[in-house]
């Protein structure tokens, strides 16, 4: 097969694909409020997915992303997008059942690389435990790739992002940066072994994080994605009514990335994040500019941030690093309401 | 001076090249940006914003140009700032110069004293933010005073000179300004509020 970078089908102003969260939230605000006895998690809080009952023990856990290339390689490709798709099920704590491809492809392109991402997808769902039942492809001028995934859970033990308690232990799982590190990827600033410490990252599944989840009864965490690790841990602070307090020199990074921030490698994306979160942000003087934007840097499948009772932490990081996240660590705990949602120091 | 030309260069290139240039230009040097993509204009804006290096933006067609001018601080200055200076004292500080002399009594001693002071401002490290003229202050920076020159030297350096408005007016000397800007109560009141220290002359 002819090896075609993905990276260079993508726009070139390279700017990133999410709406803004602050621009999402307006378009939104126009749209009637769903109310139904069986919907147990809806857009309300934000969070990653949509629960509906079907019985007293059993919910289906709805949610959907897709996006254009985040790396070079096709089936990478594949993998990376499924695993960030099926990511908001595991931060919901569910398991999957059933996932869809949704596919844009450029006509003038292979179908051999068409293939390959879908067999990207195909392998991340094997994996995750679930069943590929189909999908649907249209043509588009720029690549894009996810799929609509079905998960289920127990009603009694969804975890949501709207039930931090002042006292939990904050901890992410995987570490920041995936953002930064495709950029300078794309613009050949970064060796490849870094670029491939990013797309392996990228490619873990969360599913492991959240069975550890259900054993340390935790019931609120979210996963870090387009919004930055800032823009989600501020969802999650505003959903529960609390502040959360973060260490910035705790922060698990990638390789290479405070040296890649440091050279002017920030992503289109962080900007954004920023103008939506800065506001509710406070950054103690200490802080320095790189480590504020490594806040907002978005990030593609990336970690769980969860929540997590004191007195199971170590247990819980200790758990996150024999099943497969050796980057796991405590970054803050919840705190009362105060003037700002995020208090970085 | 130096121009940077980032157009046709993807996100975010054009903020990579223009950090480098920033901390490789002489301090004060000037620097031209120019841009072809909104978007990354505006990245590098909120960049420069955030790092309180002062510049300017204009655009015509399609092209955008930021401007950092020779009173932009350097990149190394604003980052040493920002890592060591406890918050809301940088180390900044404005002077005050309320009158055309230094102190009480002999008023040829006290015209001296306010030359040597302008003077060796000069070679302070750092130097201040702003200077601030107001009541009899305003004749040190209309024709006649001694001390123009020195003041240019300073604002070359990219100290921002602030003239009472209202002064001058009283004076009769708005037409005479030779140096600083004039000013208002306002500007004034938030300028000394938002400085780390104000030198009270």
């Amino acid at each position: 097969m002819q090896n075609i970078d993905l990276l260079k089908l993508v726009d070139q102003g390279g700017c990133s694909a999410k709406l803004s969260a602050e621009g999402l939230a307006q378009a939104l605000a126009g749209l009637p409020k769903i109310v139904h006895p069986n919907l147990l998690v809806d857009i309300e809080t934000h969070d990653d997915g949509g629960v509906y009952k079907l019985t007293d023990d059993y919910a289906l856990i709805q949610t959907t992303d897709f996006f254009p290339p985040v790396c070079s390689g096709a089936y990478d490709f594949g993998q990376v997008a499924a695993a960030n798709a099926l990511s908001d099920v595991y931060a919901m704590g569910g398991e999957v059942l059933t996932a869809m491809n949704l596919m844009l492809f450029p006509e003038d392109q292979p179908l051999e690389l068409l293939a390959e991402i879908l067999r990207g997808g195909h392998d991340k769902v094997a994996e995750a435990g679930g069943v590929m039942m189909g999908g649907h492809t249209i043509t588009d001028a720029i690549p894009k790739y996810g799929l609509a995934v079905t998960g289920f859970v127990h009603p009694d033990k969804i975890i949501t992002n709207s039930h931090a308690r002042p006292g939990d232990v904050l901890i992410l799982t995987k570490p920041l940066g995936t953002g930064i590190i495709i950029s300078a990827w794309k613009n050949q600033l970064v060796h490849e072994d870094i670029y491939r410490q990013a797309v392996e990252s990228m490619k873990q599944l969360n599913r492991a994080g959240a069975a550890i989840m259900q054993q340390m009864l935790v019931r609120t965490a979210t996963d870090i994605t387009g919004f930055g690790l800032a823009g989600h841990a501020l969802k999650m602070a505003q959903a529960s009514k609390v502040s959360m307090r973060f260490h910035a020199k705790q922060l698990p990074l990638l390789d290479e990335v405070l040296h890649l921030i440091e050279m002017g490698v920030i992503p289109g994306a962080a900007f954004r994040n920023k103008e939506f979160a800065d506001s509710q942000c406070h950054f103690d003087a200490s802080i320095d500019y790189n480590h504020k934007m490594l806040f907002f840097d978005a990030q593609t499948s990336g970690g769980l941030l969860m929540c997590v009772a004191a007195e199971k932490a170590n247990a819980a990081v200790k758990a996150l690093h024999r099943d497969g996240y050796p980057h796991a660590i405590i970054i803050g705990e919840v705190i009362d309401k105060q003037s700002h949602a995020l208090i970085i120091e | 001076m130096q121009i940077i030309d980032v157009k046709g260069k993807a996100c975010p290139m054009p903020l990579i090249e223009t950090k480098r240039a920033l901390s490789e230009a002489a301090s004060g040097e000037p620097l031209h940006i120019l841009l072809d993509n909104a978007t990354s204009a505006r990245n590098v804006a909120t960049f420069l914003k955030d790092n309180d290096v002062e510049f300017e933006q204009t655009s015509t067609g399609n092209e955008i140009e930021i401007r950092i001018n020779a009173n932009g601080k350097s990149l190394a200055e604003v980052d040493e700032k920002t890592w060591c200076a406890p918050e809301n004292n940088n180390g900044s500080y404005v002077v005050l110069m309320a009158k055309d002399r230094i102190g009480e009594g002999s008023a040829e001693l006290g015209e001296a004293l306010a030359g040597a002071m302008i003077n060796t401002l000069k070679v302070m490290e750092p130097l201040p933010q702003k200077i601030i003229f107001m009541n009899s202050g305003v004749h040190l920076v209309t024709n006649g005073s001694r001390v123009i020159s020195d003041l240019k030297a300073l604002q070359n350096k990219g100290v921002d000179m602030l003239v009472c408005g209202t002064c001058l007016d009283y004076f009769g000397k708005i037409d005479a300004l030779a140096v600083g800007r004039i000013s208002n109560m306002l500007d004034i009141l938030q300028a000394m509020k938002d400085a780390g220290k104000v030198l009270n002359f």
